[in-house]
C-alpha cells in the first residue's frame, strides 16, 4: 500500500509539469473503480453509546462511469459508492457496544478540468443508510446473551473535491486519486433492539415473546472527508 | 475498520476525529438497585444515572418511562399502601464542575410522575408509617455518612399527602444520650389525650424517642430505658402499641423486662409543648423474651410474650400487673394470635400458636387463650412437626401458618393447618425466605436461586404448580392492585430482562419477556443534557 501511494504522487509530479502544456487534452477513460478511506464527523452524542470516539475511520468501494461531455472541459459522471464505518467501546461498565453503519449511494459528479490530469468537481448522491447494532453483556454470569439491531434510512450526500489522474500503463489503465470534503445527510433512524437469535432453531422456537426495547434516535448528519484511489479505464 | 495499518494513511482523518468529547453518561455504571413494585409498575434505579427506570405493566405490552430523581439515590422502596415508590438520594457534595445538590425524597408513580421533597442532609434510611402518609429519614449507624460533619441524630419528618415546602418536611434532631437511630416505628392511629395521632418512635441504644407526627411543631419525648450510671445498650427492638389505652409496649434484645409507656395527659405549657408525657414502667418477661402480642377487651388488655431463654409463654395483665407463667414444651421465639377453630371446639376463638424460626425447635405449641391464667399448662398443647422450623410464613386468614424446614426427605416446607392442627409436608427446591405473596394473597410465589422454574402454590386450595421460564430467576415480585394478576420473574441481565407472568393463567403462552429496557432512550440521553 505504501509503495503505491508513493508510485502514485511520483507520477502526479511528473505528470504536473508536462501537463500545463496539454490542458486541453481530454482523458479518454470513462471508468472509475477505486476505494476509499476518510472519516465523517458526526454531532449526535448518541454515538457515544458506541465507542470513545464518534468518527471511526470510514473504508468504501466506488465505481463510476462517465456519461457525458459539458463543453470543453466539464464531464457528467455516474457512480455508486458504498462505505462502511465501525464503533466499537464500552458502554457503562457493563456492556460491549457496537455500530456498524453502512451507507450504500448512487450519485453525480460534474468535473471540470483545469489540467488534463487535474479535475476540481462537484458531487451530489443519494442512498440508503443501514446501521446495525449489537450489544453484549461483559459479566459471564449475565444471561440472554446480546441485544441486537438494524435499521435503515435515507442518506444523501454532497460535496466538492479534486481528482487528479495519472498517464497510462499497462494499456488504457490510470491511476487515480480524489479527495473529497462534505457533508453527509442521514434521515433519524429509532434503533430497536431484541435478543440477538438463537442458533439452534428449536430452542429459539421455544423462547417467549420478547418485546423489543426502543433505544433512541440516531442520527447519523455529519461532515466528512474522504480519500479515493482508484483506477480509471 | 479493523485493519490498524490503514491509520496511518489517515493521520488527517485522525486528527479531526479527536474533536468531540465522549458524553461521560455513557461511561457511567449501570448498576441498578433491587427494584420494587409501585402498584401496577416495577421501579429501577440506577444511583450512577440518577434516574429510576418505570416498567408499567398495566398493558399487554409494557411501558418504559425514566425518571430523573436527586443524585445519588441510595434507597428505593414501594411507599406502604399506595402506588408509589420512595426513592431517597443523598445528593452530591459538590466538586470541580459539578454543582452541590441538596438530599431528597422522590415519590414516583406508575405512569412517571414524580414529587420530590428537599431534606437538606444527606441521610442514608427511610422508615415509613403503616398508612403510608409519613416518612421519617436518618441515618443509619451502619453506613458511612460520606460527609466532613453530620449529625447523626438528625431526622425528617415527610408528609407524603403534602407537597414539598417550609413546613415539609420538619428537620428535627433527636436528643440523644450518646447513642444514634437504630430504626424508627410507627405508631397506627392512636388516640392520645384525647386526639386521635400518629406518633413515631425512633429507637436508639438505651432509649427511645417520641415524634408527635400530627403536631410537628411540638417537641420530641425522649425516655430513658435505663439509669444514667447504666451504660447497657438494651437495643429496643418491638413495639406494641396498645390504641384504646394511649400506650406502648417496648421489647429490647438485650433486656429481660418489657417496657411499658403509658402516655398520660398533661397541659402543656406552650405551643411547642406536647400535651402528654410518658409514665414509664418494667415488667419481668422471663429469659430473653423474643416476641409479644397484645389481646383482650380495652379495659382487660393482656400481654403474650414468649421467652426462649426461660422455655416458657407469660401472660401479663397489663391492668392488674400480674404475670402467668405458662411452660411450654417446646421453645418459641414467635407469637401468632388467630381467631379461629380447634379440633375440640369448632367454635371460632381467639387462639395463639408459638412457634420458633430460629432452628431451635421442631415443635409448635397451640394456646387457649381463654382461663389461661387458671388453667397455664392444661390449655396448651404441643404438635410435633418431626422437622426444625427455621421459617414461617403466616396466613391468619387462611387458618393456615408455611414453615420453611431445611431440606429433608419429608420435603423443606410444611402446611400447618390451624385449625385441625394438622401438618402436611410440601417439596420444595426453594427457601421460604424467597417466597413472595401476591398482593391480594392468592398466591405464594418461589424461585429458587439460579433456578429457571418459577414455583407457586395457590392458597386458595393450596395446589402447587410452576412454569418454566427462559433463564434463571433472581428474584420475584408480585405485582397488582386494579389490574389482572402478575409476578415478574426477574433475570440476570445489566441492561435490564424480566417475565412477566400472567398471575391467573400461569403458561409460557401467556408469559412475556422484556429485554433492554434499561437501555431505553440511550441514544437521546446525550442530547437531553
Amino acid at each position: 500500500m505504501k509503495a503505491r501511494m508513493l508510485a502514485m504522487v511520483g507520477a502526479l509530479g511528473v505528470m504536473s509539469a508536462a501537463g500545463a502544456a496539454e490542458a486541453q487534452r481530454r482523458v479518454d477513460a470513462p471508468w472509475r473503480i477505486g476505494f476509499e478511506v476518510g472519516g465523517r464527523w458526526h454531532h449526535d452524542s448518541g454515538l457515544d453509546a458506541f465507542g470513545a470516539t464518534r468518527s471511526p475511520p470510514v473504508t468504501g468501494l466506488h465505481l463510476g462511469r462517465d456519461l457525458a461531455a459539458i463543453g470543453e472541459r466539464a464531464t457528467l459522471a455516474l457512480d455508486v459508492n458504498w462505505n462502511t464505518e465501525n464503533f466499537e467501546g464500552r458502554l457503562r461498565d457493563a456492556i460491549k457496544s457496537r455500530l456498524t453503519a453502512h451507507t450504500m449511494t448512487a450519485g453525480l459528479t460534474l468535473r471540470v478540468r483545469t489540467l488534463w490530469w487535474l479535475e476540481p468537481y462537484a458531487r451530489v448522491a443519494a442512498g440508503a443508510l443501514y446501521s446495525d447494532i449489537d450489544l453484549t453483556p461483559e459479566s459471564t454470569s449475565a444471561q440472554g446473551g446480546s441485544l441486537t439491531g438494524d435499521e435503515w434510512t435515507f442518506a444523501g450526500t454532497g460535496g466538492v473535491g479534486v481528482q487528479v489522474t495519472t498517464g497510462q500503463f499497462l494499456g488504457r489503465l490510470r491511476f487515480t486519486a480524489a479527495l473529497e470534503g462534505g457533508y453527509q445527510l442521514a434521515l433519524s433512524q429509532e434503533m430497536r433492539v431484541h435478543p440477538k437469535a438463537l442458533s439452534d432453531e428449536a430452542a429459539q422456537a421455544d423462547r417467549l415473546p420478547v418485546a423489543d426495547t426502543s433505544l433512541g434516535t440516531l442520527n447519523q448528519s455529519g461532515g466528512y472527508l474522504r480519500l479515493l484511489i482508484g483506477l480509471r479505464f | 475498520m479493523r485493519n490498524p495499518s490503514l491509520n496511518r494513511y489517515l493521520p488527517l482523518a485522525v486528527a479531526l476525529a479527536a474533536c468531540a468529547d465522549r458524553d461521560p453518561r455513557y461511561a457511567r455504571s449501570m448498576e441498578s438497585l433491587a427494584p420494587v413494585a409501585a402498584g401496577s409498575a416495577l421501579v429501577y434505579v440506577q444511583p450512577a444515572l440518577a434516574r429510576a427506570t418505570v416498567v408499567d405493566l398495566t398493558q399487554e405490552t409494557p411501558t418504559v418511562r425514566q425518571v430523573a430523581v436527586g443524585a445519588d439515590p441510595v434507597v428505593v422502596s414501594a411507599r406502604v399502601a399506595h402506588d408509589e415508590a420512595l426513592v431517597l438520594s443523598r445528593g452530591e457534595r459538590g466538586s470541580q464542575g459539578v454543582a452541590p445538590a441538596p438530599a431528597t425524597l422522590s415519590a414516583i408513580t406508575a405512569n412517571g410522575a414524580a414529587r420530590r421533597w428537599t431534606l437538606g442532609s444527606p441521610f442514608n434510611a427511610v422508615a415509613q408509617d403503616a398508612a403510608g402518609r409519613y416518612a421519617i429519614t436518618y441515618y443509619n449507624n451502619s453506613a458511612s455518612a460520606g460527609r466532613l460533619l453530620f449529625n447523626p441524630n438528625e431526622v425528617a419528618v415527610v408528609d407524603l399527602d403534602r407537597p414539598s415546602g417550609a413546613a415539609n418536611p420538619v428537620i428535627r434532631t433527636v436528643r440523644s444520650f450518646g447513642g444514634v437511630p437504630n430504626g424508627v416505628v410507627f405508631s397506627p392511629t392512636m388516640t392520645v389525650a384525647g386526639e386521635p395521632r400518629t406518633l413515631a418512635v425512633v429507637l436508639s441504644d438505651a432509649y427511645v424517642t417520641l415524634l408527635d407526627l400530627n403536631h410537628p411543631e411540638r417537641s420530641e419525648v425522649t425516655v430513658r430505658l435505663t439509669l444514667p450510671e447504666d451504660a447497657r445498650a438494651v437495643a429496643p427492638a418491638q413495639v406494641v402499641f396498645d390504641t384504646d389505652n394511649a400506650t406502648m409496649y417496648l421489647r429490647a434484645d438485650q433486656s429481660n423486662d418489657l417496657y411499658v409507656l403509658r402516655l398520660v395527659t398533661v397541659t402543656p405549657e406552650n405551643a411547642t409543648a406536647n400535651d402528654f408525657r410518658p409514665a414509664l414502667n418494667q415488667l419481668a418477661a422471663g429469659v430473653r423474651p423474643a416476641d409479644l402480642a397484645l389481646f383482650g377487651e380495652a379495659n382487660a388488655r393482656k400481654l403474650l410474650v414468649v421467652s426462649p431463654g426461660s422455655r416458657d409463654a407469660r401472660v401479663i395483665d397489663t391492668v392488674a400487673n400480674t404475670t402467668t407463667v405458662v411452660p411450654l414444651d417446646a421453645v418459641a421465639n414467635r407469637v401468632l394470635l388467630f381467631n379461629g377453630p380447634s379440633p375440640r371446639s369448632p367454635a371460632p376463638a381467639l387462639r395463639a400458636l408459638l412457634y420458633a424460626t430460629a432452628g431451635v425447635a421442631s415443635a409448635v405449641s397451640f394456646v387457649e387463650l381463654t382461663d389461661i391464667e387458671s388453667r397455664r399448662s392444661q390449655n396448651v398443647e404441643t404438635l410435633q412437626l418431626g422437622r426444625i422450623t427455621n421459617q414461617a410464613l403466616a396466613l391468619p386468614e387462611r387458618g393456615v401458618v408455611m414453615f420453611g424446614h431445611p431440606t429433608s426427605a419429608m420435603g423443606s416446607l410444611s402446611l400447618l393447618d390451624l385449625g385441625r392442627r394438622t401438618a402436611a409436608p410440601i417439596f420444595s427446591e426453594a427457601a421460604l425466605e424467597n417466597a413472595r405473596f401476591d398482593d391480594d394473597r392468592q398466591a405464594l410465589w418461589v424461585a429458587p436461586q439460579s433456578g429457571q422454574r418459577l414455583g407457586f402454590i395457590e392458597l386458595t386450595n393450596f395446589r402447587p404448580g410452576e412454569i418454566r421460564l427462559d433463564a434463571p430467576i433472581v428474584d420475584v415480585i408480585p405485582v397488582a392492585r386494579g389490574m389482572a394478576r402478575r409476578v415478574v420473574a426477574l433475570h440476570d441481565a445489566p441492561d435490564g430482562w424480566i417475565t412477566v407472568v400472567d398471575g391467573t393463567d400461569v403458561t409460557r403462552e401467556r408469559s412475556r419477556s422484556l429485554r433492554g429496557f434499561l437501555l431505553t432512550g440511550l441514544l437521546d440521553e446525550g442530547e437531553a443534557q
